[in-house]
């Protein structure tokens, strides 16, 4: 994308995105990179975010970010240089192993201090270029940087995430991700194009903690899996073929979809067509490499495809601004939008060699996260749960007997905060405090003797919902005191978050030997459904201090009763 | 759009000035937000959308809009030095 294209979209869009949630990055730097802004808040906007960005001082990373301690920070990026952390490099050598303790040390300083997920980019080889004698020993020198960096991240115990360069920026190569010409002149590394993809994994990253990554790509099948109309030419002759162009776009973005639906994203497909001709390719075609087992749904006919969209958005119980609708028609694409302006529109592009590579900026190189995959599989199950609950017709408890719900409730483990922290961010109907959490303050909690932190992992016979729930609680002399509780609207209506808050407040009970407890519930837009649900637990209201209802109880009640159906495990 | 409505056109998009505030006799003197790290951004804009890249002692001294002008005529004669 031209930078042009970036400026002009945020100056059309001023408006909307001054009226998105802020999200607050701070960027730490040995380098200038001022010039990453424009298109992170250009790549934050388009998931609904509006970034405030903040640059720290030339080599004082530490420094700023102590400064900066308490600013609730959402993601810091912190880009070290070599030319600057061993000016000498490219003629002495490195020490790799020194190095990377002393990032080790730099990085685990501005996690403590800005309590948020800090993002830090792999080194590139030299601006400068290799030296005149090629010395080998030089790339693999930096090559080991980046393998203890890596590993230092890895085994972090605050919240860090590596950004592998040579990833993000491997489409380009370093010959046009790298701009010597800046370098010299302003002491900027990249070129603008690297810092689009840079800005995009940050931007990816934001989303993934905000909860606004898209789960889902609704398809049209003609000029968009296949070159074509399959009802004009037939099975046989729409373009579709491994190495003959333009079919061999297509094939390559089909590729890309199953991968992407192994990857946990749903696929549907929203397509004006007889079910039959389009189930034809689907199921014989020899080249098709998208298969009826990869769909969570679709929609085959000839009604608008706005109310397809709604009904599938329905089935899948996902919310509109979580899908992605993909179409070769701009009138298909500007019809959804006027409807739901939430859902992200994406255009066919006319030229089909930039076909395969369409929905990249949608989704991170980097590896999905074990609990996403699980959450993201687990729609599929939803829609299955979904079918059941008809089957049995109004009994609510029958259903929920059959369910076979089991809850795990244990003290949140660090492989856990990363998730819990996206939870908080997201969770806005069964949510009593709307507290949100970064990482660095859920990390806190876990260790902080003063805190109690737990999770609720819900699964059933249909199958894992992960985790969906968080209570976090507070000791203060003989005072419990319950900080946050929010479980995610997936899992609710099953007695899951009673069973939870019993089991979590029966252990702070055995723990903690409250002689008081406290609660609160604070009034927001969707939470109106908890507004009452302490009095489940014996809570009384005391009083509301700036819209926030504070209950207390001497003794709370956790009856049998509450959680029903639900078998409770560690 | 001529080259100099598209130069016009750049600048005030890099600068985040309005249409109507940028005119032939602009320079980064006259406005603050003309800094150095706008006038990156913009030497970026002008490389883009002229498909043309400046050598690099020309980049300082494109420090108002009478000089972007001359530069690309310099440029458009074959008058330069890459």
């Amino acid at each position: 994308m031209r930078t042009a294209d970036i400026l002009s979209y945020l100056a059309a869009n001023r408006e909307r995105i001054a009226a998105a949630p802020g999200f607050r990055v701070l960027v730490l730097r040995d380098v200038t990179v001022e010039p990453l802004a424009a298109p992170l808040r250009y790549c934050l906007a388009e998931h609904g975010l509006r970034a405030e960005v903040t640059f720290g001082g030339y080599g004082t990373a530490v420094q700023d970010a102590m400064r900066a301690t308490g600013a609730k920070w959402d993601l810091v990026l912190v880009f070290f240089a070599l030319e600057e952390l061993a000016p000498d490099y490219d003629v002495t050598g490195l020490d790799a192993a020194e190095v990377a303790e002393r990032l080790r040390q730099e990085l685990e300083s501005i996690a403590a201090a800005c309590q948020a997920t800090v993002l830090v980019p792999t080194f590139p080889p030299p601006l400068s270029g290799y030296p005149l004698r090629r010395d080998p020993g030089l790339a693999d020198q930096i090559r080991a940087v980046n393998d203890r960096l890596r590993e230092a991240v890895h085994g972090a115990p605050y919240p860090v995430r590596l950004l592998d360069l040579a990833l993000v920026l491997g489409g380009l190569g370093w010959e046009r991700a790298l701009d010597p010409r800046s370098w010299y002149l302003h002491r900027l590394p990249f070129s603008g194009a690297a810092l689009q993809l840079i800005a995009r994994e940050a931007a990816l990253l934001g989303a993934e903690q905000r909860g606004h990554l898209k789960k889902c790509i609704v398809l049209d099948c003609d000029d968009t899996l296949w070159g074509g109309i399959v009802g004009e030419v037939g099975p046989e002759r729409i373009e579709l073929h491994p190495r003959e162009f333009p079919g061999s776009a297509f094939y390559d973005f089909q590729k890309r979809l199953v991968a992407l639906s192994k990857q946990g994203i749903l696929l549907c497909l929203c397509s004006k067509n007889d079910e039959e001709q389009v189930f034809a390719v689907l199921d014989r075609h020899p080249h098709c490499r998208l298969r009826r087992e990869h769909l969570a749904a679709w929609r085959v006919n000839w009604r608008p495809k706005p109310e397809n969209l709604r009904e599938l958005a329905e089935e899948l119980g996902l919310g509109l601004d979580s899908i992605l609708f993909v179409d070769d028609q701009p009138r298909e694409l500007e019809a959804a939008r006027m409807l739901f302006p939430d859902i992200c529109c994406v255009l066919t592009p006319q030229e089909r060699h930039a076909l395969p590579a369409l929905l990249d900026r949608f989704f991170s190189i980097a590896e999905p996260q074990e609990e996403d995959l699980r959450r993201l599989v687990a729609v599929q199950a939803d829609a299955t749960r979904l079918r059941e609950r008809a089957r049995h017709g109004g009994s609510l408890d029958a259903y929920l007997a059959s369910l076979a719900t089991v809850a795990s409730v244990h003290r949140m483990r660090r492989e856990e905060v990363a998730r819990a922290c996206r939870l908080s961010q997201r969770t806005n109907q069964f949510n009593l405090t709307m507290r949100r959490y970064s990482e660095g303050e859920l990390l806190n909690r876990c260790q902080d003797p003063s805190y109690a932190a737990f999770t609720l992992s819900v699964r059933d016979r249909f199958g894992d919902l992960g985790l969906v729930g968080v209570l976090v609680a507070r000791r203060e002399n003989a005072t419990a005191e319950i900080e946050a509780l929010f479980v995610s609207c997936r899992a609710l209506g099953r007695n899951a978050e009673d069973a939870f808050t019993r089991a979590c407040l029966d252990d702070l009970r055995k723990q903690w030997r409250p002689s008081r407890w406290r609660a609160a519930y604070m009034a927001a837009a969707r939470n109106g459904q908890v507004e009452r649900f302490w009095e489940r637990f014996n809570f009384s209201a005391m009083r509301t201090d700036a819209g926030t209802k504070i209950l207390e109880a001497d003794q709370i009640r956790t009856a049998e009763a509450l959680g029903r159906h639900v078998e409770l495990t560690d | 759009m001529n080259d100099e409505a598209e130069i016009l056109r750049l600048v005030g998009l890099a600068l985040g000035l309005s249409p109507a505030a940028v005119h032939k006799g602009l320079t980064s003197e006259d406005v603050p937000a003309w800094d150095s790290l706008a006038h990156i951004t913009l030497v970026g804009l002008l490389e883009e959308h002229l498909g043309t890249r400046f050598h690099e002692n020309e980049i300082a001294e494109l420090v108002s809009i009478e000089a972007i002008l001359a530069t690309m005529a310099r440029r458009a004669r074959g008058d330069c030095d890459n």
